[in-house]
């Protein structure tokens, strides 16, 4: 891997394992005989349906070597994970052992569905299963276009140069965009401690971000930038809110001379109130604006995207040729449906949260966050399957330098 | 959790009456705002009566924040007023203590004590943001009605109230927990969230989908 050069990975919704050793759940099984197959298949699946295998192929073919004749094996039902006994089958299914001619025993099939290639392969050998490349309706998991790569170093620059320059001690700062116009809806830093900048926020007129043809990101040029936050990152991180959220009372912090410090204020939180005071503003007729048709449907970006993957040159003149005819009839966004966030660290569960309530639909941040990350290091909400909304996590590999630099300053957050 | 004793059951219901009557604020407000329609019903119907209902409709979840036996805040689920989905009855109640707080000039650590004097009544389990807030203000307790099984942070999906998982000298870092109990007037609970349901939600976005299966083409 060259660790000089930005890269974006996907931050799945299970923790990744090694292919040939993904978990897996025991299950009574038994060779059938094909002219029963249809009906043991389906009593089967009334009386012991497999609600949270439906990965699993529940009928194995096998051709036997010697006659070459088909043999068919049925999984019958889930098995006790501790207990080899065949005697605990169920009496629904112990019913159909001696009618069938069953023979039941105990074997293993993967517990979750395969999000690879490779894992689905290594899962086969153990008990078939169908694997369905992850499509999500979310853009980038299957990779990104070299301009939509181009435009998320850019916005992950922007975050950075937010959490850098604005204050003393790195903080957070998170930036929500409209990816299919580019447009940047909210942009803000932790408020936690009173030295963070207060921001007007209800003027937020916000404008498509500045691209001109120079700044794309090469290795040579994100080495000058990237100095600034290295030096950062060499020392304190204790005022970056999600990474501290139980030690905000412990900072010695003058707050005689501002009124804006707040324990919850962390940035993600403070971006997504910014984006509701826009979409007040720029809407503040509720009921001409908010019938269900004029929702913004997630693939409304798509005639947009097409246009700019088509061409890889600088893109300015065809920005504004776009800009142009989709301004007025702007539409109004039901919360942050289809907004893309840029995080420096990964949020703590709070803030994550708080993003799947507005509806987010990407997330791509830099450093993972192992006291309190809500995206993987500690809990991983993109895989609660209980929750109404599922965005698709990302995380922004800054060069090797910027990460060598966090681990030193990491050590003495927690020290 | 240990049972809760008779006398202390009796002051819990009373005060998640309080939370109770938080949440019913909304569906008073609906009901004087569906009135208003209605009178305006006959000049210009179909779009006045929508932006009515849709102006005044929230999820009617309700609480009261107490120290030391003293109501000193409440709050009202505000999320589609503001159009901002994190505020819950729990972060309005807290941003108004805060508030308060701030202009009487405490610092961080004052508040941090204050806090951890404070008991929340809440008539729905808090979510998963909202009991992560309560977990880093260090609340010393949280009383509420109704579980709430698709995004409760308190049990049902996360047990953010617990310390810590692992024992290990920075979990001492990560908040010393908070007591939590659910299950009070829960009944209560539910029949708001029957009534606002029965109305419907006309700001959720329409149809509305269930989470994409990724095993399913």
């Amino acid at each position: 891997m060259d660790s000089d050069a930005w890269k974006i990975i996907h931050i799945p919704d299970k923790p990744t394992c090694p292919p040939e050793h993904q978990p897996t759940w025991k299950v009574y099984a038994s060779v059938i005989k094909p002219k029963f197959a249809n009906t043991i298949v389906r009593q089967l699946c009334k009386i012991a349906p497999l609600e949270d295998l439906r990965h699993v192929k529940r009928v194995r073919k096998k051709i036997l070597q010697d006659h070459g004749e088909t043999q068919l094996t049925v999984i019958l039902c889930l098995a006790p994970e501790h207990n080899d006994h065949l005697n605990d089958l169920p009496l629904d299914v112990q019913k159909l052992v001696d009618p069938y001619e069953l023979s039941p025993f105990i074997t293993e099939v993967c517990k979750y569905a395969a999000v690879s290639k490779e894992e689905w392969e290594e899962q086969c050998k153990i008990w078939p299963t169908s694997f369905h490349p992850p499509t999500y309706n979310i853009d980038g998991i299957s990779g990104f276009s070299e301009d939509d790569t181009q435009s998320i170093f850019k916005f992950m620059r922007l975050v950075i140069d937010l959490a850098v320059s604005e204050h003393k001690p790195i903080v957070n700062a998170a930036v929500i965009v409209d990816p299919s116009v580019r447009r940047i809806i909210a942009s803000e830093t932790d408020q936690v401690y009173p030295s963070s900048t207060p921001r007007d926020m209800t003027t937020t007129e916000t404008s498509p971000f500045n691209e001109t043809g120079d700044d794309r990101v090469t290795n040579a040029s994100s080495q000058i930038f990237l100095n600034g936050i290295i030096e950062k990152l060499n020392g304190s991180l204790s005022d970056v809110a999600c990474l501290n959220p139980w030690q905000w009372c412990l900072q010695p912090h003058e707050t005689e001379k501002c009124s804006q410090w707040h324990p919850l204020r962390h940035a993600s939180i403070v971006a997504i109130e910014s984006s509701s005071a826009r979409d007040r503003y720029l809407f503040p007729n509720s009921a001409e604006s908010v019938s269900p048709d004029h929702v913004l449907p997630s693939d409304a970006d798509i005639p947009a995207k097409k246009q700019k993957t088509s061409s890889h040159s600088p893109n300015v003149q065809k920005n504004c040729s776009e800009e142009a005819p989709r301004d007025p009839p702007m539409e109004r966004p039901y919360l942050c449906t289809g907004y893309d966030i840029f995080l420096l660290w990964e949020p703590c569960t709070m803030c994550a949260m708080a993003l799947v309530h507005q509806r987010i639909k990407r997330i791509f941040y830099a450093f993972p966050n192992p006291t309190a990350g809500g995206l993987g290091s500690v809990h991983r909400l993109q895989g609660e399957k209980s929750l109404n909304h599922h965005y698709a996590v990302f995380r922004v590999l800054l060069p090797g330098d910027a990460h060598n630099a966090l681990n030193h300053g990491l050590k003495h957050a927690v020290s | 959790m240990e049972p809760v004793k008779e006398d202390h059951l009796e002051e819990s219901h009373s005060y998640m009456g309080l939370a109770l009557h938080q949440a019913n604020t909304i569906i008073g407000f609906t009901i004087l705002q569906k009135f208003v329609a209605f009178r305006v019903t006959v000049v210009d119907f179909p779009r006045l009566q929508a932006k009515l209902a849709l102006e005044a409709l929230e999820v009617p979840v309700g609480c009261v924040i107490l120290e030391d036996g003293k109501v000193i805040a409440s709050g009202r689920n505000r999320t589609n007023e503001t159009r901002n989905a994190t505020r819950h009855a729990e972060m309005e109640a807290l941003d108004e203590l805060v508030g308060q707080w701030r202009k009487d000039t405490l610092t961080p650590l004052q508040v941090a004590e204050r806090f951890s004097k404070c008991v929340l009544y809440v008539t729905c389990e808090p979510c998963i943001m909202c009991a992560s807030a309560l977990s880093f203000l260090g609340i010393k307790e949280v009383y509420y009605g109704c579980a709430n099984d698709k995004f409760g942070g308190c049990g049902s999906i996360l047990s953010l109230h617990l310390r810590g998982g692992s024992s290990q000298p920075e979990e001492a870092q990560r908040g010393k927990g908070y007591k939590c109990r659910g299950g009070i007037m829960a009944e209560e609970a539910v029949s708001l969230f029957k009534c606002f349901y029965e109305q419907g939600n006309p700001n959720a976005p329409k149809p509305h989908r269930p989470v994409v299966q990724r095993e399913k083409t």
